[in-house]
C-alpha cells in the first residue's frame, strides 16, 4: 500500500514540477507564466447527495448554485458549464415563479443522472483564479428506493460515486417531519424509511458526512427560536435508533452536521388542505443556509484528517504550517510534496482516505497546511520583489486560495454559531 | 426468429413504452416490449431515454441494450392533464409536482426511423390505458409487456452485426496505421493529451423533422 501510494505521490510531485518549469519557459507561449503550475493544484473534490424522490435535491442544487453565482456574501463564486447554467438557473425561476402556484419542477428521470462539475473561482485584481472543483451528481431518487430495475447501470454509476466521494449529504425531507408533526403516520412511516435508506449507505464512509433538512421553511410554526426548532427536530431525528448510532460512531472522529436548508425561504410556500406545497403568490424566493453544505466540504475533510492523527502527528504538522507561509512559492510547492514523504504527511494522506487523495497528495497538502496557517491566524508575507512573473502569479493564487477556504469555513462556522444544535450530537 | 424470439429482418412494427411516476411511487417503466422485459433489457430504456422540453414533440434514439441487441427508440413526453385521467383537476404527486409521462415506441433492429405522428398517437393511447391502471394501485403494479402494433413510420434495417463488427475493426486498423505513421513522423509529444469522458449513451439523439409540437 506504502509502495502504490509513494509512486502516486511521486508521480504528483514530477507532474506539479514538470508543470512549474514549465509554467516559466518564455519561449513556449501559451498561458501566462505559473499558469500551468496553477492548474497543476486545482483538486476536484466529489459530493453526493444521498436523498429519496420528492426530498428536494434537485431544488436545493438549484438554489446553492443561485446563493453562490456571484461573490456577493463571500469572496468565491461558482462557475459551470453553459448547458449547466441554463438548466439550474432555468430550476430555480420555475421554482421562484409564483404566478403559478402549484408549478414546481417535475421529479428528475433516471436518465437525467447528470455531473455538475463547479469551479469554485475567486478574483484578484483582473485575474480569476479557479481554486478548486466541485463535483456534484444529480440522479433520481427512485435509485436508491426501486427494487423493480435493479440492473440499471444509473444505479451502479450513483454507488460508484458514492464510494469514492469526499463528502457525503444525507437529505432529510423536512415536508416529511412536518407531515408527521400535523398528525398525518404517513410522514413518520417514510420519515422512518429514509433513515432506514441512508444510514447504511453512510455508515460505512470514511468522508465527511453531513444531514440537510430540506423544506426547513415547512416547518416555522413548530417553534419561533430557531435554534430550539433544529433541536427538536434533531430529537426526532436521534429517537432513530440507526441514525443514533450513525451519529455516535462518527463524530468521536469528525464533523456530523445537521444543517437546516429551504431553496425558497420562510413564507414562500404552504401546506393546504390536501397536504400539497403551494407558493403564496405575494412572496419572494429567499433561499436560506442553501450555500451552507457544499461550502463545509472542504473545511470538514480537513478538520476530520486532522483530527484522525495523533497529537504528535498533528503538532508536527501545525509546526510545518507555520514554516510554510514564509517559503517562496517555488519552495512552498516542493516543500508540500516532500512533505507527502514524511511520516506527518503520509499520515495525513492516509487519513484523507481515497487513492483521489493520493494522486494530488501534494496539491491537498499545499491546501491543508495554508488551512492550518489559516486558522492558526498566521499572516504571510508577498512574493519577494526578486519573485519572477511566475512566482508572483502562484503567490498570488496561493492568497486567493486562502481567502476562499477562510471564507468557506465561515459559512458552517456562522451557522453554528446561530444554530448550535447543527452540530450532532449536542445535548 | 433469433434464440431470443427476435425477428431476424428489419420489424415493421412498434412495440409502445411507458415511464412515469405515481401519486406516490417513483418513476419506473410501466410498459416495455415483451422482448426487451423478458431478458430484463427493458432498463435500457429508463436509463438512457431523456425527457423534451417540448410536449408531444418526439425525439428518436438508438440504443444497444445490455445484451448487445440495437433498437431503436421514439419518445416524447407530456404533462399528465385532467383530461386525460378524466378528472377535474390536473394531477400532481405527494409533493405538490405535476405528472409527467415519458412514452413512444421501441424498433426493435431498426436503426433509422422518420416517425409518423398516428404512430406516437397509438403509443400514447396504450400508455395512458396502462397509466391509469397503475394510479389505481401503484403499489402493486408490475411492468406490463407491451404488444406490438403496425408502424406507419418508415424504418432502416440495422447493418448486421458481423458487417458491423468488420466495418469497426477496419475503421479502428485505419485509425492505427495513421497514428503510428503520425507518431514516426512527428516524434513522441512531450504532453500527451489525456483522457476524454467514457461515452454514458451508446448512440447519438437527433431532433424530428419540422411540423412535430
Amino acid at each position: 500500500m506504502d509502495i502504490v501510494l509513494g509512486i502516486f505521490v511521486l508521480a504528483g510531485i514530477v507532474a506539479a514540477v514538470m508543470a512549474f518549469l514549465d509554467s516559466g519557459l518564455p519561449w513556449r507561449g501559451g498561458p501566462p507564466p505559473g499558469e500551468a503550475g496553477i492548474r497543476a493544484a486545482v483538486p476536484t473534490f466529489r459530493v453526493v447527495a444521498l436523498g429519496l424522490p420528492g426530498s428536494g435535491k434537485t431544488l436545493l442544487l438549484a438554489s446553492m448554485y443561485n446563493e453562490l453565482q456571484t461573490p456577493s456574501r463571500q469572496s468565491y463564486y461558482l462557475s459551470a458549464a453553459e448547458g449547466d447554467v441554463a438548466r439550474l438557473t432555468g430550476w430555480f425561476a420555475q421554482m421562484a415563479d409564483t404566478t403559478r402556484a402549484d408549478q414546481w419542477p417535475r421529479g428528475t428521470f433516471t436518465s437525467e443522472t447528470r455531473h455538475f462539475s463547479f469551479g469554485v473561482r475567486a478574483r484578484a485584481g483582473d485575474t480569476v483564479h479557479e481554486v478548486l472543483r466541485l463535483d456534484l451528481l444529480e440522479y433520481a431518487g427512485e435509485l436508491l428506493t426501486d427494487a423493480a430495475e435493479t440492473d440499471s447501470g444509473r444505479r451502479t454509476e450513483l454507488f460508484d460515486q458514492v464510494r469514492s466521494a469526499h463528502a457525503l449529504l444525507g437529505i432529510i425531507d423536512g415536508g416529511r417531519i412536518r407531515q408527521h408533526l400535523d398528525g398525518d403516520p404517513q410522514g413518520w412511516t417514510e420519515l422512518h424509511r429514509t433513515l432506514n435508506i441512508l444510514v447504511p449507505h453512510l455508515i460505512g464512509a470514511s468522508c465527511p458526512v453531513s444531514f440537510v433538512v430540506t423544506k426547513w421553511d415547512l416547518l416555522a410554526h413548530l417553534h419561533q427560536d430557531e435554534n430550539t426548532r433544529l433541536a427538536l427536530v434533531r430529537d426526532l431525528l436521534m429517537s432513530n435508533e440507526h441514525f443514533r448510532t450513525l451519529v455516535r460512531l462518527h463524530s468521536d472522529r469528525r464533523v456530523v452536521r445537521l444543517i437546516p436548508v429551504s431553496a425558497v425561504g420562510p413564507g414562500f410556500a404552504s401546506v393546504d388542505a390536501s397536504g400539497h406545497v403551494v407558493k403564496n403568490r405575494s412572496a419572494q424566493a429567499r433561499p436560506a443556509y442553501v450555500d451552507v453544505p457544499l461550502s463545509a466540504v472542504v473545511p470538514d475533510l480537513f478538520d476530520q484528517a486532522e483530527m484522525g492523527l495523533d497529537a504528535t502527528l498533528r503538532a508536527a504538522l501545525r509546526e510545518e504550517a507555520r514554516h510554510h507561509l514564509w517559503r517562496a512559492p517555488l519552495e512552498r510547492l516542493r516543500t508540500a510534496a516532500m512533505l507527502t514523504f514524511q511520516t506527518s504527511g503520509r499520515a495525513l494522506l492516509h487519513a484523507l482516505g481515497s487513492p483521489a487523495a493520493a494522486v494530488a497528495g501534494d496539491v491537498l497538502m499545499g491546501m491543508f497546511l495554508d488551512s492550518r496557517a489559516m486558522i492558526a491566524g498566521l499572516g504571510r508575507p508577498g512574493a519577494g520583489a526578486q519573485a519572477g512573473e511566475a512566482e508572483r502569479r502562484i503567490d498570488e493564487f496561493v492568497r486567493v486560495r486562502r481567502q476562499v477556504l477562510q471564507d468557506m469555513r465561515a459559512k458552517p462556522a456562522m451557522l453554528e454559531g446561530r444554530l448550535p444544535s447543527s452540530r450532532l450530537p449536542e445535548r | 426468429m433469433d434464440a431470443h424470439g427476435w425477428p431476424k429482418t428489419t420489424d415493421v412494427h412498434g412495440w409502445p413504452f411507458l415511464i412515469a411516476r405515481g401519486h406516490r411511487a417513483g418513476y419506473r417503466t410501466l410498459l416495455a416490449p415483451a422482448p426487451l422485459l423478458a431478458v430484463g433489457d427493458h432498463t435500457v430504456l429508463a436509463d438512457h431515454v431523456e425527457p423534451g422540453a417540448v410536449p408531444d414533440r418526439p425525439g428518436v434514439i438508438a440504443l444497444t441494450t445490455p445484451s448487445g441487441r440495437p433498437i431503436s427508440v421514439v419518445h416524447a413526453t407530456r404533462q399528465v392533464s385532467a383530461a386525460d385521467l378524466g378528472q377535474a383537476d390536473a394531477p400532481r404527486d405527494e409533493h405538490g409536482r405535476p405528472l409527467h409521462l415519458l412514452y413512444g415506441f421501441v424498433c426493435l433492429h431498426a436503426r433509422t426511423v422518420t416517425p409518423d405522428e398516428a404512430d406516437l398517437r397509438t403509443a400514447l393511447t396504450t400508455a395512458l390505458t396502462v397509466y391509469r391502471t397503475f394510479l389505481a394501485n401503484e403499489n402493486g403494479f408490475a411492468t406490463e409487456a407491451a404488444k406490438p402494433f403496425p408502424l406507419r413510420s418508415t424504418l432502416e434495417p440495422a447493418a448486421p452485426e458481423r458487417h458491423r463488427a468488420v466495418a469497426r475493426i477496419a475503421v479502428a486498423a485505419v485509425v492505427l496505421a495513421v497514428l503510428l505513421a503520425g507518431l514516426r513522423w512527428v516524434g513522441v509529444p512531450d504532453e500527451p493529451s489525456p483522457p476524454g469522458p467514457a461515452p454514458t449513451v451508446p448512440a447519438d439523439t437527433k431532433p424530428c423533422p419540422p411540423g412535430w409540437g
